[in-house]
């Protein structure tokens, strides 16, 4: 059978499934009680605040100590376990180890830069990874709404990222954003660096234009930086969500599940096999280009 | 044997029961859930659409496994893989709508609640052993 016919037959077979579903199902109109935007809300669960400080313990603090928690477990139990002839574990982190170290800090940054700041970069891919792996795994943080087992609500299955919340990208970014500026001052002195922003050989008149452009792109970074990590991740979820049932929750709509579902599990996969390391791996690189190009002989 | 060699293979004993534990949890949660269905009095209908279905899914994806595992064409072996994924998720989020249809809406939830818990302990649990899983490579 010809690839075609195959494709016009299973689309024919949901076409026809989609029409059984809304027989069964008919349409129930738009869903006005369904917040998709909930989804992300953070209900303060342990209540803490400090002064004009909101500290509350939420579902985002919840996913980012099972971040940290998962990253030091992962290293400590493959470091204390290292063989002269490694197994496939070992393997597959010293694969991990040497993406980081050659590839991330190695390539971007001279050898000393990259001596005193792989651990740190290190640190940065393998947590940012497993901040978004885990935020794929649903787990029962959803506290808006809740199910009874033995007397008890607890909290819906939901998934979230710690990344996919802007706060947590952000104080990251403002992390090497200072840590760059700070090693680019003390490798040329506070003159020196500013003035290596102008590119060698502008002409007097251009070099007002340039540095006040340079300046406005050093602060775009920490929006870049941050933003990109963010928006990618909230953006999988979001598709997650909404092809795994919001948009049929939302348009009262059961039929429609029958072509939204093969879609969920699509962009699922995507944003695992992909997504989830592609963004761990952009952000630890840009962290080792701004440390390599700030401490950079020619600046 | 020296201490060292019996201490290896005793760590890898260890570490091959607590693999076979891992891979199977689901399956070990999926029966420790029935004496709960029972006890909290929550429906059985809901139990048997999403064990019925969970199990049947678990044989679809070990088989399609198997025959990509066995194919050498890349083609065959990601048609295969992703056909039986989305397969398997129409087949558990089907068997939760028709019990929700056909029982009351309890039962839809409780076996949609089960299927999500037996989908989150089997999807940590792979990412725990599927490094062990890939051929290691030669040195």
């Amino acid at each position: 059978m010809k690839t075609r016919t195959k494709a016009l037959l299973a689309f024919g077979g949901l076409v026809v499934l989609a029409v059984i579903v809304n027989l069964l199902v008919p349409s129930e109109g738009k869903n006005e009680e369904f917040q998709p935007q909930n989804e992300f809300k953070l209900d303060p669960w342990i209540p803490l605040e400090l002064g004009p400080f909101d500290m509350s313990i939420n579902k985002a603090v919840l996913y980012l100590v099972l971040a940290c928690a998962l990253t030091s477990a992962a290293m400590l139990y493959i470091a204390n376990r290292m063989q002269g002839r490694p197994n496939r574990v070992q393997t597959a982190v010293e694969a991990a180890y040497d993406l980081a170290r050659n590839q991330i800090s190695g390539s971007n940054m001279d050898s000393r830069m990259s001596l005193k700041w792989f651990p740190f970069v290190g640190t940065l891919f393998f947590f940012i990874l497993f901040s978004n792996m885990i935020g794929y795994v649903p787990l029962p943080t959803n506290s808006e709404h809740t199910f009874s087992l033995f007397g008890l609500e607890l909290p819906s299955f939901a998934i979230y990222a710690a990344t996919a919340n802007l706060s947590i990208p952000l104080m990251l970014t403002l992390m090497v954003w200072f840590a760059y500026h700070a090693e680019g001052v003390k490798a040329h002195g506070f003159v020196g660096y500013l003035k290596g922003w102008i590119p060698a050989g502008t002409p007097n008149r251009l070099k007002p234009v340039l540095f006040v452009i340079e300046v406005i792109s050093q602060f775009v970074r920490i929006v870049s930086l941050s933003v990109r990590l963010f928006a990618n991740i909230l953006a999988g979820h979001l598709l997650i969500l909404f092809m795994g049932g919001g948009l049929v929750v939302l348009l009262g709509l059961a039929a429609l599940g029958v072509f939204t579902l093969p879609l969920a599990i699509i962009f699922f996969m995507f944003e695992i096999v992909l997504i989830a390391g592609l963004q761990a791996f952009i952000f630890a690189t840009l962290t080792s280009i701004y440390l390599g190009a700030a401490t950079a002989e020619g600046h | 044997m020296t201490t060292h060699a019996l201490e290896t293979s005793k760590n890898a004993a260890e570490a091959g029961t607590g693999l076979t534990v891992l891979r199977y949890l689901d399956l070990l949660v999926l029966a420790l859930a029935l004496p709960l269905f029972v006890l909290a009095g929550l429906p059985l209908l809901g139990y048997a659409a999403a064990a019925a279905a969970w199990l049947v899914q678990r044989a679809i994806n070990a088989l399609a496994t198997r025959k990509a595992h066995a194919s050498e064409d890349p083609r065959a072996v990601v048609g295969l893989l992703a056909g039986s994924m989305i397969g398997r998720g129409y087949l558990v989020a089907g068997s939760i709508f028709a019990v929700g249809l056909a029982g009351a809406r309890e039962d839809g939830l409780a076996a949609a609640i089960l299927s999500i818990t037996l989908f989150t302990i089997y999807f940590s649990a792979q990412m725990v052993v599927r490094p062990f899983d890939q051929p290691s490579p030669r040195r």
